[in-house]
């Protein structure tokens, strides 16, 4: 089978052209040399299969930053038949040496000349005939966006010219070939930019439009939650009925406690990511996160951060899942890695749940809404706090070079796409490492040492000096381990714990704990580990365990010091 | 021909443009600002900044933003 790469600068397209062609069927696959995630896809080219391999986005053959190692891993340890190099075609100009340095390393490649539909709308002319003479290598206009020009794929293959090398181009060559207008025809940009990058109103504006797109995808996520939630519950209530019927309890219960709820759990996750994705791929396809990184950077930058890290750590606030996995975009690991390693702390949905029902119980309405906006204020500081310690201290002024491509009004078509894509991608990598996490836990709590002593009993009582300092006690250590899965079953899995149901769970838990105990499980439940989503989610985007143990011994130590500091605070002096 | 001047990048007002003379940075950086035609020779224009905060510019039909403590090391003769 033909193997093709494609090969572009960043925001040339490139994820928008493999979308296109690739909808949901993208696969990882192992490369040899490479250690990071690359997709393919096998789709019909030139009359056959072939498997269509996206690399990622590189500015030189140097290698330079790491997304440039891994192609020049890539490239150097796996033989491929032909790379189509993909180019924005109103930067052609300076877009086309990297072409040419790829044809003269002995590679077949195919240029395409995408956004054609930008550069006609610009004034740009290509004359594409005498380019394809001069360069030797077949090339196509096309538009990845509208999925224009596409023909090509369905042709039979054309003979490549012989691997003879041409000359590079001399400077200012290229407007031989290519016409470009005196003056730039994007007022739109411009007139925006003067708005959204003014001193003065661009941050308001900022804040107010993420407000906005805050309360529209969790308007219309957490209703939609919910109702699949209350759809699996019911189901489940037949399904536990049918299962206890047929089957040995220990068997019924392994498959409805623990694969039952945990893939469910995980299913709710579904209509958060896709809508979050569906804002967050408008937000960057508009061209606008650059710009919000822009205004945000000054600020960011004191932890370590830039600009766009605010962004996903605020959308952190409504889960945390898409947050850290929309920060594959940022080109630099060390921003990455410490944007993924404090978005865990984001108070997200989930855990406001908890809050608000521990709250119910424990707090006068005024109160709890007070103890609620600490929550938050708490969420923020470690976020402050993680970012200062973990900062790389070279990062503070790392520098920074984020193209500000033109605004654009990104189609239905490229959005769902995109949705569509990460949807995929989020069940592909992560449904594995969350069931096998929900059957640890499910054997935890299900599989007796003694009798009347389960694997988590004994846990929790190894734990319990721990956990004493702290007010948390047996019983609650447990609903924490249950809390490992995900938040959502933190109550439910108490009132199995406490034996009892839901509406008389809140009087148990009054007679069982004080205020200052579910004050500190409340902040513990804030600070470890959100969920097994979060961990999966964190393990498969960075590919890397030690951020992952990073952030699970973090989150815990740092867990246990709030919550000690906090407990002993109030029961000593209230 | 103006004289040779010490300014950099960081110099230049907001709606101003220079010619880039020389780029004092690491390789990568180098390497980087080049495919995205920040070169010698080039002319770059400010068009937004903020105050000690990052600055936007343009060449070509590029734009993109670029930090204080880099736009320091890009030394330009003002137009
Ligand atoms: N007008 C136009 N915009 C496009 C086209 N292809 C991609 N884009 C836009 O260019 C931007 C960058 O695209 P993306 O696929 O993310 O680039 P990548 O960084 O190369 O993966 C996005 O805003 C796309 O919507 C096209 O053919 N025409």
């Amino acid at each position: 089978m033909k193997k093709i790469a494609l090969i572009g600068m960043p925001n040339s397209g490139k994820s928008t052209f493999f979308n296109s062609i690739s909808g949901a069927s993208a696969k990882v696959a192992n490369w040899s040399g490479v250690t990071v995630d690359i997709e393919s896809v096998k789709t019909l080219i030139f009359g056959e299969i072939a498997e269509l391999i996206d690399l990622p986005g590189i500015y030189t053959l140097k290698s330079g930053s790491d997304d440039e190692l891994v192609v020049h891993d890539f490239l150097k340890n796996n033989e491929i038949d032909e790379i189509f190099f993909i180019l924005n075609s109103s930067q052609i100009d300076r877009q086309i040496d990297l072409v040419l340095q790829l044809r003269n390393l002995g590679y077949k490649v195919r240029l395409l000349c995408n956004m054609s539909d930008e550069a006609k709308k610009n004034g740009i002319e290509i004359n594409y005939k005498e380019l394809e003479k001069r360069l030797a290598i077949p090339i196509h206009p096309i538009s990845a966006k509208f999925q224009s020009g596409y023909e090509f794929l369905n042709q039979r293959l054309q003979a490549f010219e012989k691997k003879i090398s041409v000359k590079p181009l001399v400077q200012n060559e290229i407007y031989q070939y290519v016409n470009f207008p005196k003056h730039s025809n994007d007022k739109t940009t411009a007139i925006l930019d003067k708005f959204f990058l003014h001193h003065l109103w661009g941050l308001p504006t900022f804040i107010i439009l993420l407000f906005v797109l805050f309360q529209i995808i969790y308007g219309i996520a957490e209703p939609l939650q919910e109702v699949m939630g209350l759809v699996f519950d019911s189901a489940g209530e037949y399904i536990n009925l049918y299962l206890n019927q047929n089957l040995p309890k220990l068997f019924s219960s392994f498959l409805y406690d623990g694969v039952y709820l945990g893939v469910t759990t995980v299913l709710t996750f579904i209509p958060v990511i896709i809508i979050f994705f569906i804002v967050m791929s408008f937000i960057e396809n508009s061209g606008y996160l650059s710009r919000a990184g822009f205004v945000m950077d000054k600020v960011m930058e004191k932890m370590g951060l830039d600009g766009r890290s605010f962004v996903m750590i605020l959308f952190g606030f409504g889960c945390n899942v898409p947050a850290l996995m929309s920060t594959k975009i940022m080109r630099s690991k060390t921003t990455q890695f410490l944007t993924m390693l404090i978005i865990p702390f984001s108070l997200c949905s989930a855990r406001l749940q908890v809050f608000l029902f521990f709250t119910a119980i424990f707090f006068s309405p005024q109160m709890g809404a007070l103890v609620l906006f600490f929550m938050y204020i708490l969420s923020f500081l470690i976020i402050i706090i993680t970012a200062l310690i973990f900062k790389d201290k070279k990062a503070i002024h790392e520098s920074v070079l984020i193209e500000m491509p033109p605004y654009r009004l990104p189609t239905i078509k490229q959005t769902l796409l995109t949705a569509v894509h990460e949807i995929n991608h989020f069940l592909k990598r992560a449904s594995k490492f969350i069931l096998g996490g929900v059957i640890v836990v499910w054997l935890l709590t299900n599989f007796h040492v003694s009798p009347n002593v389960t694997i988590a009993d004994h846990i929790s009582s190894f734990l319990s000096p721990i956990f004493d300092p702290i007010g948390i006690n047996n019983k609650l250590i447990i609903a924490l381990i249950f809390g490992f899965i995900a938040k959502e079953i933190l109550i439910g899995a108490l009132a199995v714990i406490f034996s009892s149901n839901m509406d008389t769970l809140g009087e148990i838990l009054q007679s069982e704990i004080n205020w200052q105990q579910a004050l500190s499980f409340m902040t513990f439940t804030l600070i470890y580990t959100p969920c097994l989503s979060t961990i999966a989610t964190i393990k498969s985007q960075s590919k890397n365990i030690r951020l992952v143990a990073t952030s699970l011994l973090w989150s815990l130590a740092l867990a246990w010091i709030v919550s000690f500091i906090f407990y002993q605070l109030l029961i000593n002096f209230s | 021909m103006q004289k040779l001047s010490n300014k950099t990048l960081s110099d230049i007002n907001q709606n101003c443009s220079a010619k880039i003379i020389a780029i004092d940075h690491e390789e990568w950086f180098i390497n980087k600002a080049e495919a995205l035609g920040i070169k010698i020779n080039n002319i770059i224009t400010v068009t937004h900044k903020r105050k000690k905060g990052p600055i936007c510019v343009n060449i070509n039909t590029t734009s993109f933003m670029m930090r204080l403590s880099d736009a320091n090391r890009i030394k330009v003769m003002k137009l």
